[in-house]
């Protein structure tokens, strides 16, 4: 890396300052969600009955739960699988969404009309209701959770890059290209593309932090992982019994979901004040 | 209008007969006998093809025939008569709370910098990112369990008589009939739930309001009042107001349905006995058939919204028109 590099860097920080706090918030989560087995405390599995309900305290931050499980390492570890869930919902999002988009873009007529109605189907649904129906329909699972919000989430993707490539395709780089005999295939991989990154980044890193809520949502209603797995959704659920008298249960992998949503959604504010200034939100 | 009722149909249709590896397993339920999964098979016509099993689905329907609960073998049609008003009732009172909250926060965020205006700005930040359901249980602890101030949750206070039932929505009913001391219940009860579950649709409704208020307060017919002399308050809560709230109503039938999700997870929360209590006791308990009239239900309630969306527009703005 070179002193110009952080230079820059730097600069990017001084202009959004507050937004910075979320880069320190997303960087804390992929710490804990790659590294978290690493050194979380205790196991965040195993039973310990004569710990059960442990405020919290020097031995145990965030306190024990029912089971006498540790909190700290149950959050800890947590991060993993909301990383692994928001991975594979906005990658499959990102690719069906997406090409589905650019083909409507890019040739219009039938195709346009035919995948911008089917989004529209998609959402009539409130995006919740969809993923809990589909969620339900398949069984319970990490899986079924994971198509339930990736069939809720394309269509965003879809309307982004269809729109992205309505206003590329007018461009003089792509009429040329198209004038000296260019193949569709390598018009949208070479030109369209790379120039659809820049909002395409934005709405992703966005996303990484909504898709993580929707699947704690869904969690916490019961689809997707079962407990003892620790997943954030479902040990808010597990605390919500003992809400008054055993606060800590819920409350500490709330936080950890609230700070981590936080995050992306400041990163993603950053990256669209630096990446795409034009669509930046107004005097906000 | 048409199209996304059909296309409603279609999803759910899909949803409840094409995704399931089983379809009549999952409407008979897991424990039901081989007699009874064959008779549902023969029921929804899973041997026929697929347009034609889309028919049945249809006339079913229409005979508003739901299906059966599982769990309670009761039809489902009939529950719905218990569980929706009072989900009515908590997202309709949202909206009015909520709404009287974030357009005047908007308004004067735009208008007067200040404190109010960067409180404004650190809600639509925070309010986006909250998971509503543990905010529910945070607000739990903080006006029930130290300040004692609100219920805890629920629909009414245990010792208290419901009012007699017309609508099934406990605010409406004793307003009727003048059950003055159940009202008053009721409204406290409703302020939690209703708070929570509006708290990102306060954040985007006061970001929208903020912004196309700053916007229109640049423009030249504001320039024009403010220069023939009328008061300020006039010129931005009457001349500016009307024209910023275009963007902020698009916003707020697109919330509706964010909301009416999310009474999935408040309902829980608050022990509010309407459709998302019953869809996450049905998810809890497998209970198929339910889920999926849920999914109808809450599906069409916001279609429906976004069509009063649409009217309303054309009232606000005259230039508007639909071919």
């Amino acid at each position: 890396m070179t002193t110009q590099m952080i230079r820059n860097f730097l600069n990017i920080i001084r202009r959004n300052k507050f937004e910075s706090l979320g880069l320190l918030l997303v960087l804390i989560f992929l710490i804990m969600a790659l590294f978290g087995p690493l050194f979380a405390p205790y196991s965040p599995t195993a039973l310990n009955l004569s710990e059960q309900f442990q405020p919290p305290s020097l031995r145990h931050w965030f306190g024990t739960d029912a089971n006498g499980r540790d909190i700290v390492s149950r959050t800890i570890v947590g991060a993993r699988l909301s990383l692994t869930i928001a991975f594979w919902v906005i990658s499959v999002a990102t690719v069906i969404g997406g090409s589905l988009g650019i083909m409507a873009g890019f040739w219009g007529g039938l195709v346009d009309e035919s995948v911008m109605r089917l989004a529209d189907v998609f959402l009539a649904f409130p995006s919740l209701i969809l993923a809990m129906a589909i969620a339900a329909a398949l069984g319970t699972g990490l899986t079924a959770v994971c198509i339930g919000l990736a069939a809720t989430w394309w269509p965003g993707y879809a309307r982004l890059l269809r729109s992205r490539v309505l206003v590329l395709r007018q461009e003089p780089f792509v009429e040329s290209a198209r004038a000296i005999g260019c193949s569709a295939w390598r018009i949208i991989l070479r030109h369209i593309i790379p120039n659809a990154l820049s909002p395409l980044i934005v709405q992703i890193t966005l996303d990484v932090g909504y898709v993580i809520l929707a699947a704690a949502g869904l969690g916490f209603i019961g689809l997707g992982v079962q407990p003892p797995t620790p997943e954030w959704g479902v040990m808010i659920a597990a605390g919500r019994e003992y809400i008054l008298s055993k606060w800590w249960i819920s409350t500490f992998p709330g936080v950890a979901l609230f700070a981590t949503v936080l995050g992306f959604n400041l990163s993603g504010d950053l990256l669209r004040n630096e990446l795409d200034p034009l669509t930046r939100r107004r005097a906000c | 209008m048409v199209f996304s009722l059909l296309g409603l149909l279609i999803m759910t249709f899909v949803i409840s007969h094409v995704i399931p590896a089983d379809p009549a397993r999952m409407v008979a339920g897991r424990w039901a006998t081989e007699e009874q999964v064959q008779a549902v098979r023969k029921q929804l016509g899973l041997d026929k093809p697929v347009l034609h099993q889309f028919a049945i689905y249809l006339k079913n329907l229409l005979k508003g025939d739901l299906g059966k609960s599982i769990l309670s073998r009761r039809p489902i049609i009939e529950e719905l008569k218990d569980y929706f008003p009072p989900t009515l009732e908590l997202v309709f009172f949202a909206m009015l709370l909520n709404i009287s909250l974030a357009i005047p926060l908007g308004v004067i965020s735009a208008s007067r910098k200040g404190i109010v205006d960067g409180l404004a700005r650190l809600l639509a930040v925070f309010g986006a990112a909250v998971p509503t359901f543990w905010a529910g249980l945070i607000m739990q602890i903080i006006f029930y369990g130290i300040l004692h101030v609100l219920p805890a949750g629920g629909r009414l206070d245990v010792l208290m008589t419901p009012p007699p039932k017309i609508t099934g929505m406990f605010l409406l009913d004793s307003l009727i009939t003048g059950y003055w001391k159940t009202l008053a219940d009721a409204l406290l009860h409703l302020i939690m739930p209703a708070l929570t579950l509006g708290l990102s649709f306060v954040a985007v409704v006061t970001r929208i309001t903020r912004s196309s208020m700053l916007e229109v307060l640049n423009s030249d017919f504001v320039k024009t009042a403010r220069a023939k002399g009328l008061p300020e308050s006039v010129v931005v809560w009457r001349h500016a107001l009307r024209n910023a709230l275009l963007p902020s109503l698009t916003v707020i039938g697109m919330q509706l349905g964010w909301m009416m999700g999310g009474t999935v997870l408040i309902e829980t929360v608050f022990s509010w006995g309407g459709l998302g209590f019953w869809a996450v006791a049905a998810v809890r308990q497998n209970d198929f058939p339910v889920i999926m009239a849920i999914t109808m239900v809450i599906s069409l309630t916001f279609m429906i919204a976004n069509l009063l969306v649409d009217i309303l527009y054309v009232i606000l703005d005259p230039r508007i028109k639909y071919s």
